[in-house]
């Protein structure tokens, strides 16, 4: 017994070192990301580099997107997103009142941001801060909570398929790797693009995403 | 792939050698926060508004309006600057209502001589 709880506490001091060196890790990529509006780094020996997206890239995207947004109309398999709220609505699942709970939710938390914010200025005792605070810390839960919900449920309609087809298309035309002196496109194709390994994507996607915003196009 | 960006990002406005180079670099033209002077990317400008943002926060303290207390965690920060902003806004929204020019302007319509 004395083994066993010995062991489960280097467990839980592994978890510790480790989560606390994936903090710094971490913060030493965000660090990384904010000193440039390029990104340069290497996987197995090639030097892949990614840039903000010029004018020029943009527009191409969003001509992309635009054309992806039609074909999809076009076909009957995909839904928009008021279709699918209308059959989600059919099995009594209502997304219009779960957005209006998430407003409400906002608007309440807000108004004890808003009370714990003149609390703080006028100096008041903290045990009395911790308590707003911990309302204000659940009502963020629940927001994230049905935010998620939402989200999930309305994964599949056009609007969102666009989206995400648009943020894969600036990764394909932002992607660049090292040839010599020269940087060159990574993918020449949409079909080299898509037959990629998934790592690498992922990790080109996730620099595309935090140089050129989340809901800019 | 870092999940949590924001934490790292408002961990790294908070630091003392960012907020150090960000009040320098509004004086002295040739210290720079990034390698490019322009064409910020979405992730630096997130950055500049969190450096602006903790640098009110520490301004604040020094001056006496709040303890240090403010900085144990986001919600304290985040709730108190709603507070502040909303202040503000209410206190310019009062001085427009009652600004100098707009009482020139009414006093001279009101006291305009009739037409002869």
């Amino acid at each position: 017994m004395a083994e066993e709880i010995k062991d489960l506490q280097k467990e839980q001091e592994i978890n510790e070192v480790q989560k606390k060196i994936n903090e710094v890790l971490n913060l030493g990529e965000i660090e990384d990301l904010i000193k440039s509006n390029e990104k340069i780094f290497e996987v197995n020996n090639i030097t892949y580099r990614v840039r903000k997206p010029t004018f020029k890239q943009r527009q191409e995207a969003y001509k992309k997107r635009v054309e992806k947004f039609t074909e999809l109309l076009q076909n009957d398999k995909y839904v928009l997103e008021s279709d699918l709220k209308t059959s989600y609505l059919k099995r009594n699942i209502d997304i219009d009142a779960m957005t209006r709970s998430i407003q409400n939710k906002m608007n309440n938390r807000d108004s004890l941001m808003l009370k714990l914010g003149e609390m703080i200025k006028n100096k008041v005792a903290e045990n009395e801060l911790e308590t707003v605070k911990n309302e204000v810390q659940a009502l963020n839960e629940e927001i994230q909570r049905l935010s998620i919900q939402k989200t999930n449920l309305l994964e599949f309609c056009i609007e969102n398929q666009v989206a995400i087809y648009t943020y894969s298309y600036l990764t394909f035309l932002l992607a660049e790797k090292k040839e010599g002196d020269n940087w060159v496109r990574v993918w020449n194709t949409w079909e080299e693009f898509e037959n990629e390994k998934e790592g690498l994507i992922n990790r080109f996607s996730y620099y595309v995403t935090m140089m050129s915003g989340w809901e800019e196009m | 792939m870092v999940v949590d960006t924001i934490k790292y990002i408002r961990q790294l406005a908070k630091d003392s050698k960012y907020q150090t180079l960000f009040s320098l670099g509004k004086d002295l033209h040739n210290i720079n926060l990034f390698e490019n002077n322009l064409d910020f990317t979405d992730i630096q400008l997130t950055f500049l508004r969190y450096l602006n943002f903790y640098s009110t926060i520490y301004l604040d303290i020094a001056l006496g309006d709040i303890d240090e207390i403010v900085l144990k965690n986001d919600i304290y920060t985040d709730s108190y600057m709603m507070w502040k902003n909303k202040k503000d806004k209410l206190k310019q929204q009062q001085t427009e209502f009652k600004s100098p020019i707009d009482n020139v302007q009414r006093s001279q319509w009101i006291f305009k001589s009739p037409k002869k």
